[in-house]
């Protein structure tokens, strides 16, 4: 009587593409479904150091879509205390808790390493620098 | 930003802070959920958006005008989904079964997909059962008692059923929330029967529709029911364990109940006719 592993949200899609990122002032650890965005991620941020998302974040969690395509350029923010949430569209889905210091990311298909750090990352970072 | 307190019977679960868009009108849209972690996204195109923070217990929402004035999202939806989403955080099982009483003795019904459950349920209802829930039940435990509740969610039926109860002949299919075509409907409206919010229930009944008329009740262990509610639930991820174990002792009172295979065929009314002939008699044996 068991029934299908169930994963409806996409909870558990594996990150098998992991690297862990030390920087003056502790680590960051970044895993995606993607090695090509997990490599940009882990330039970007080690180019960029210091700074101040990097400092915000200890785990940087990636699932790129590779079948939902992208559905709008808008952008949508909610926040609610130390969650901050931002959509691009709908498919696009970024959230960034500032307590437990994760930032948690669903990337449509199309929505460019670019894009993701020059303006979706801005976007969802709660920073103090 | 309106806020709220939102109270499951006997629990105050969750805050919910909803933040109406101004002169936007833009309708509700398919959904699309995703979580990782703690936190879940559920929405209804962009300018509806639902964020749930499962380890805080926040639900933090953005919605146009025309959803906010949605009474029939708010209640039949929304609720139906923050009940699932929250689930063992808040206390609370979601069960993959539908929910019957009669003078407060309830019986879980469960079953695979596509098993007949909402048909069933309708069928029962017509029967002079009280109606809970069809397809997703939501079990509390309080001071060791168990009880069922339904969210007044529209019972779903596959275009079938129109064969069945000819009130569906004056509703039109749609396309629900999972992709398939069914009607979805007020029961109690639809079918004149008695909607109950809440009942104890008594007995567990896994529902297998054969090809024959015969009935057969098989008497089911703990073990078969645990294995049956941990497949048709969503994993947590380990940022819940702690939901995740009060999930896993709210399952082991469901397990607990009287537990039996149901093995019938025919129409809804027979298989009806069959399974409440079973349950007065348990009712009787229970009750003398």
């Amino acid at each position: 009587m068991n029934g299908p592993d169930i994963d409806l949200l996409r909870r558990f899609v594996p990150t098998p593409h992991a690297t862990v990122l030390s920087h003056p002032e502790g680590e960051l650890r970044i895993e995606s479904n993607d090695a090509e965005y997990e490599q940009y991620l882990l330039e970007h941020f080690s180019n960029a150091s210091p700074d101040a998302l990097l400092r915000s974040v200890e785990h940087l969690k990636l699932i790129v879509e590779h079948s939902l395509p992208q559905d709008g350029e808008d952008l949508t923010q909610l926040d609610a205390g130390c969650l901050r949430t931002v959509l691009r569209g709908t498919n696009t889905v970024l959230m960034y808790d500032a307590e437990s210091r994760e930032l948690l990311i669903f990337l449509a298909q199309g929505v460019s390493c670019e894009e993701l750090v020059e303006r979706l990352l801005p976007a969802v970072a709660m920073t103090n620098g | 930003m309106r806020r709220s307190a939102v109270a499951w019977p006997g629990h105050t679960v969750c805050e919910l802070n909803v933040d109406i868009l101004a002169g936007d009108e833009s309708p509700l849209a398919a959904p699309h959920f995703r979580g990782l972690h703690h936190v879940v996204v559920a929405s209804f195109g962009a300018a509806n958006v639902f964020v749930f923070d499962l380890r805080r217990r926040i639900v933090t929402a953005k919605v146009s005008e025309t959803a906010a004035r949605d009474a029939e999202f708010w209640s039949r939806t929304l609720l139906p989904i923050m009940a699932g989403v929250l689930g063992a955080t808040i206390d609370v099982l979601p069960l993959h079964s539908a929910c019957l009483a009669r003078e407060g003795f309830g019986m879980l019904i469960a079953g695979e997909s596509g098993a007949g459950k909402s048909t069933l349920a309708v069928a029962l209802a017509q029967r002079n059962f009280d109606y809970i829930s069809d397809d997703w039940t939501y079990c509390t435990v309080t001071s060791g008692t168990l009880t069922a509740h339904g969210t007044a969610a529209r019972v779903k039926l596959l275009p079938d059923a129109a064969r069945h109860f000819a009130q569906l002949n004056q509703h039109q299919l749609h396309t629900s929330m999972n992709g398939e075509l069914a009607f979805e409907v007020p029961v109690e409206h639809t079918f004149g029967v008695r909607l109950e919010r809440q009942c104890m229930p008594r007995l567990l009944i896994f529902y297998h529709r054969t090809g024959v008329l015969a009935s057969q009740f098989t008497p089911l262990d703990r073990a078969a029911a645990r294995r049956y509610m941990e497949g048709s639930v969503e994993r947590f991820p380990p940022q819940l364990a702690e939901a995740s174990r009060a999930r896993s002792s709210m399952m082991d009172a469901v397990a607990a109940l009287p537990c039996w295979k149901f093995e019938c065929g025919g129409n809804p009314a027979h298989v009806a006719q069959e399974l409440d002939t079973f349950f007065e008699a348990r009712r009787r044996e229970a009750t003398a």
